[in-house]
């Protein structure tokens, strides 16, 4: 038994679309699919674990435990149902990324879904961060897509479980789109990461272009506020110290 | 391994006796030719082979030589702004009445299913003799050379192109896999090595010359007319170009 499913709540009647965004560069996609749930009031659906998952637990800070797991959010908008697949680890092989996105689309499916948006994020440069491309399904839905001035991702591998899922949705005659940001991965100095939440918020754009969804975006606007004004102090604070440091006498005298 | 995890999308419904085999192995000389093929006889994509055992990302190097804690990583390719899942390829060249296999290495834990689920194709649509296209790198070996899966067999086929022998050792990944599998298919199984240089660095990158060689010897004994294309051409060119010292015109 390669994989355990367990339904957490009553399944909605119909829906229309399923998106997923999953851990990855600059966390950015995996922040557009958890804004979702929280906008819209998602409720937990499902809970899949894969035996293939990388063998560890997570601990909290409060010291509970947590196997490693991917969830499945179903959220009402605007009187039909959106489905938010995510996760924080992809299992190990690609046997266990196939069974789980398998998994998920047999769900999504059988609740009638037949649109899939996948969201996923390149790294580059600051530059790069929030500047979607989008690849689909077939040549006729990417011309509609070029039309409405998205541009089209021309070489790429999405890998893991949402490639596995845009994959076989695409093979199943699911409309199939995915967007893909370019992304800024920033550590601080201490190494810790902060999360890419421009690349975020223009992910959940397009997702609201396509669909035609309503959002309120102001708070995730707030957070690439934030961000931009932590990189900038970081910034500025790593220059001070580095022009103290090179004044200082003996200073390493190959620092260009 | 168990489970559905390779399946088949038939495309059409073809019969063919004889099958062309390649797949992006040593120098990918015969990947180049069955690309070559397909595009200059306009061949008609019949049928794929899908599996959870092909990666998108090798872990093993070279993706011919799949090792067990290398499962490699799954997902889409996309072309074009067009999601795609790897597959192996069937193409119906009606042209000239060939079947021609586009492979694709699965990882350790997939490469005897996906070689299996293709032979069960291939014999499904009537397939006898499968001709499998690869390189070997042997210094003293014939500029193309043939192996077959019964003695009797490889006699027939020396006596009709002149060929011998010249490589022994491994036929890894895909390729390999269906050349020693085809035997109990009740398949007549002949692989051709186009002699290469290897590139220890990157043993998969093209070597355009061995592939127009190869792709001579087919154009004569299966009577076929594929001109090699003019990127190919040029690449063996680039490639001949490169190797001659500068400075020395009588080279």
């Amino acid at each position: 038994m390669p994989l355990e499913k367990r339904l957490t709540s009553e399944l909605p009647p119909r829906c229309r679309v399923l998106v997923a965004g999953w851990a990855g560069p600059g966390y950015s996609a995996r922040i557009a699919a958890d804004y979702l749930v929280e906008e819209f009031r998602g409720e937990l659906l499902a809970e899949i674990y894969s035996y293939h998952f990388p063998a560890h637990v997570a601990v909290s800070k409060e010291g509970f435990v947590e196997p490693v797991k991917c969830s499945l959010f179903k959220c009402k908008v605007e009187g039909d149902w959106l489905l938010v697949f995510s996760g924080d680890e992809e299992p190990l092989t690609p046997e266990g990324q196939f069974e789980l996105a398998k998994e998920a689309l047999e769900i999504a499916t059988k609740l009638g879904v037949r649109e899939v948006y996948i969201f996923d994020a390149v790294p580059g440069t600051r530059e790069d961060s929030g500047e979607i491309k989008v690849a689909c399904s077939d040549g006729a839905l990417l011309e509609q897509l070029k039309e409405m001035g998205f541009k089209p991702l021309k070489a790429h591998r999405v890998i893991g479980v949402l490639g596995m899922l845009a994959g076989l949705a695409s093979e199943r005659g699911l409309r199939t789109t995915c967007l893909v940001t370019g992304t800024y991965t920033y550590f601080t100095p201490s190494g810790r990461m902060v999360a890419d939440s421009r690349a975020a918020k223009a992910l959940l754009e397009a997702f609201c272009k396509l669909t035609g969804l309503q959002l309120d975006l102001s708070r995730i606007s707030r957070e690439v506020k934030l961000t931009d004004s932590f990189i900038a102090e970081l910034e500025a604070e790593k220059r001070r110290l580095l022009k103290a440091a090179l004044k200082r006498e003996g200073g390493p005298s190959y620092v260009r | 391994m168990s489970g559905d995890f390779t399946w088949v999308k038939i495309r059409k419904e073809v019969k063919a006796r004889k099958a062309l085999v390649a797949s992006p192995g040593l120098r990918s000389v015969g990947f180049l030719v069955v690309n070559e093929i397909v595009k200059c006889l306009k061949s008609e994509l019949v049928a794929e082979i899908f599996s959870a055992h092909f990666p998108v990302i090798y872990q093993s190097m070279p993706s011919y030589s799949p090792q067990p804690e290398l499962p490699g990583i799954g997902g889409c390719i996309i072309d074009e702004g067009v999601v795609r899942l790897p597959s192996v390829k069937i193409f119906w060249c009606s042209e000239a009445g060939l079947l021609v296999v586009v492979g694709y290495h699965a990882n350790f834990n997939g490469q005897y299913e996906v070689a299996r689920k293709v032979l069960d194709l291939l014999k499904s649509m009537g397939v006898e003799e499968l001709y499998v296209l690869a390189a070997h790198a042997k210094h003293e070996g014939g500029e193309i050379c043939c192996a077959a899966v019964a003695s009797d067999l490889l006699e027939v086929f020396k006596g009709k192109t002149g060929l011998q022998p010249c490589y022994t050792g491994p036929f890894l990944g895909f390729s390999g896999l269906l050349f020693g599998l085809a035997q109990s298919y009740k398949m007549k199984a002949v692989a051709l090595f186009s002699k290469t240089e290897p590139d220890y660095d990157n043993p998969e990158s093209p070597d355009p010359r061995a592939a127009i060689r190869l792709l001579d010897f087919l154009n004569k004994v299966f009577g076929l007319a594929v001109k090699p294309s003019k990127e190919l051409v040029e690449a063996a060119k680039a490639i001949e170009a490169e190797r001659r010292p500068k400075g020395l015109t009588y080279f």
